[in-house]
């Protein structure tokens, strides 16, 4: 077991005792934690080896889904910077757009001064929202005076530990203009006959909405027979098929769903005609404290490095940080923070030989 | 065969050791341009050496009547995509026709004059079949009766631009061969230059690398 105590005595052990007496358990704290951003940090900018991402592995999360408003997702929680009430209305200001969705729940903290029933400093409802920066809740207590610059918004709709980007996949829908299904055959499955040629290919995902033949309204995997006829699957592996009656009612309107990983899109690079998102081609790009997503996205599935890594503690003897960092990788949180230590202290001597025999 | 899209991986994992990445510079946009054009050089220099067209190029496109399109009544204008032109004055344009029933070929009029001159003639005037004249992306049907689902096969310049052709799941129109010079193709002038070429990478209005400027 290695508890925060023990980093500690690690510490002390390879600093000189009475020179490390410097130290108080405040600033070794601030001092693992400085250690513990940058080797993060190293750690990322070096993730090449299965090596390095066993050792940071509770910082790295994959295959994440979220869903998305307006094609964007927070990726920092919201500062609170103004809340004021009126009647049983509390209507709680941001410092940077919200993003929020009436009747979303979002988890508050941190707020000083005000309490409501129910508790300001936990789960809320959004009732309405005013404006991009504000938004409102029902109470049905109100007391006290708020803080002013005091509190935290969190939700499921945002990551709120992200850090750094890997890979993100976006879903966007193309809708195909002018394409509707004009027949329905009656088969295993249905086969639907298009008013047109179209390049929808075997695999796709399509989407039907607002035919006639209310059967055939939905999301189906498409397998093609020609580019104007093709037949409609529940399933991906074409297992379960759609039954549908015999129609030659044409209507209604035919899209595609894709699920496509977007290229990063740089502000020097919009000037360039040819990048430009598609369906298939989406594009990505960080600003304002959001992600954003372009074309159209619903939802997303994200590859991230999280910046929610556990905290050294160096008082604390119980919480094993071996559960959630390899001993090696401690270790060498050791060093880096005895280089940290040493660099203001001017100690080239200590800083040389941790330098040297650094773990790897 | 492969698609386009397997073909644009497959040229950039050879140039970046195997590995399909995605720090590149060059958009995927424009790699599909560059794509197009080294098929269109392949096809080009495959017909001058043998004369003939590769099956695996041709695309079919159905030309669709829009009522807002027409100017005259004595033809059909479509939208037609643009076709490829090889070294002996022959072009990407093998057929232009009813889809139905026994092919029609519309008889190709390569210009303008010669159409007029066909009009005007006698002979021709009376015995005349149906006639098309195509240029710069625009198709004009000239013909007896009505037309029924028309259908063009030919060797497009931007295959994308088909509407049945599909990206993500089509063959790409070119025979084995050429698939192999065109993934060559992509090495050498667009993503070798791109690995040997220092991107201004950052996002301040400053070419950082200093790259020697286009002298006048």
């Amino acid at each position: 077991m290695t508890s925060g105590l023990e980093l500690k005595k690690y510490f002390e052990n390879k600093v000189d005792k009475s020179y490390s007496k410097f130290v108080d358990n405040t600033k070794l704290n601030r001092i693992f934690k400085m250690a513990l951003s940058n080797l993060s940090e190293k750690k990322y900018m070096g993730l090449e080896t299965q090596k390095e991402y066993d050792e940071m592995r509770y910082a790295i999360h994959t295959e994440m889904v979220f869903p998305i408003s307006n094609n964007k997702i927070s990726i920092a929680p919201l500062m609170i910077s103004n809340i004021t009430t009126t009647g049983f209305i509390v209507t709680i200001t941001t410092l940077t757009e919200h993003n929020l969705d009436i009747g979303q729940v979002v988890n508050v903290s941190g707020v000083q001064g005000l309490s409501t029933t129910p508790n300001i400093n936990g789960e809320i409802t959004v009732y309405n929202i005013p404006s991009p920066t504000s938004f409102s809740y029902v109470a049905t207590f109100i007391g006290g005076t708020y803080t002013p610059n005091t509190g935290l918004i969190t939700h499921n709709r945002m990551i709120d530990d992200y850090l750094h980007l890997f890979t993100v996949k976006c879903k966007t829908r193309e809708n195909i203009r002018g394409l509707q299904v004009s027949q329905c055959l009656n088969r295993t499955p249905v086969i639907t006959i298009f008013n047109k040629h179209n390049n929808l290919a075997t695999g796709e995902k399509i989407v039907i909405a607002n035919h006639p033949n209310n059967d055939i309204n939905g999301t189906f995997y498409y397998e093609a027979i020609t580019t104007k006829k093709g037949r409609l699957w529940m399933d991906e592996t074409r297992l379960l098929a759609v039954v549908a009656p015999d129609s030659s009612d044409a209507g209604g309107t035919v899209s595609r769903e894709y699920y496509e990983y977007a290229e990063p899109l740089y502000s020097d690079r919009k000037i360039s005609s040819f990048e430009v998102s598609t369906p298939t081609n989406p594009k990505v790009q960080t600003a304002d404290a959001f992600l954003k997503f372009s074309p159209d996205t619903t939802e997303i599935t994200i590859d991230y490095f999280s910046s929610n890594i556990a905290e050294v503690d160096v008082s604390n003897n119980t919480f094993d940080l071996e559960l959630v960092f390899p001993f090696k990788l401690l270790m060498r949180l050791v060093d880096e923070a005895i280089m940290i230590y040493t660099s203001p202290s001017r100690d080239a001597l200590l800083n040389n030989l941790t330098e040297r025999g650094m773990t790897p | 065969m492969k698609t386009l899209r397997q073909i644009i991986e497959s040229a950039i994992s050879t140039v970046s050791g195997g590995l399909f990445i995605d720090d590149r510079h060059i958009s995927s946009e424009q790699i599909e341009y560059k794509a197009d054009e080294g098929r269109a050089l392949w096809c080009i220099d495959y017909y001058s050496k043998t004369g003939t067209i590769h099956p695996d190029w041709i695309q079919r496109f159905y030309p669709e009547y829009d009522s807002e399109m027409q100017e005259s009544k004595c033809m059909t204008t479509f939208y037609c995509p643009h076709i490829l032109a090889f070294m002996d004055g022959t072009d990407g344009l093998r057929y232009f026709g009813a889809k139905d029933g026994y092919a029609d070929n519309f008889t190709r009029i390569q210009s303008r004059a010669q159409l007029a001159a066909m009009m005007n003639h006698n002979i021709m005037r009376i015995g005349r079949r149906n006639y098309v004249l195509y240029q710069n992306g625009i198709g004009e049907a000239y013909t007896k009766t009505k037309i029924n689902d028309p259908m063009m096969e030919g060797v497009f310049a931007r295959p994308t631009e088909i509407p049945t052709f599909n990206k993500e799941k089509s063959n790409y129109p070119l025979d084995p061969a050429g698939v192999d010079y065109l993934e060559k193709y992509l090495t050498q002038t667009v993503l070798k230059m791109e690995i040997s070429t220092p991107s201004d990478s950052r996002s301040d209005g400053v070419d950082s690398n200093k790259l020697p400027r286009a002298v006048k």
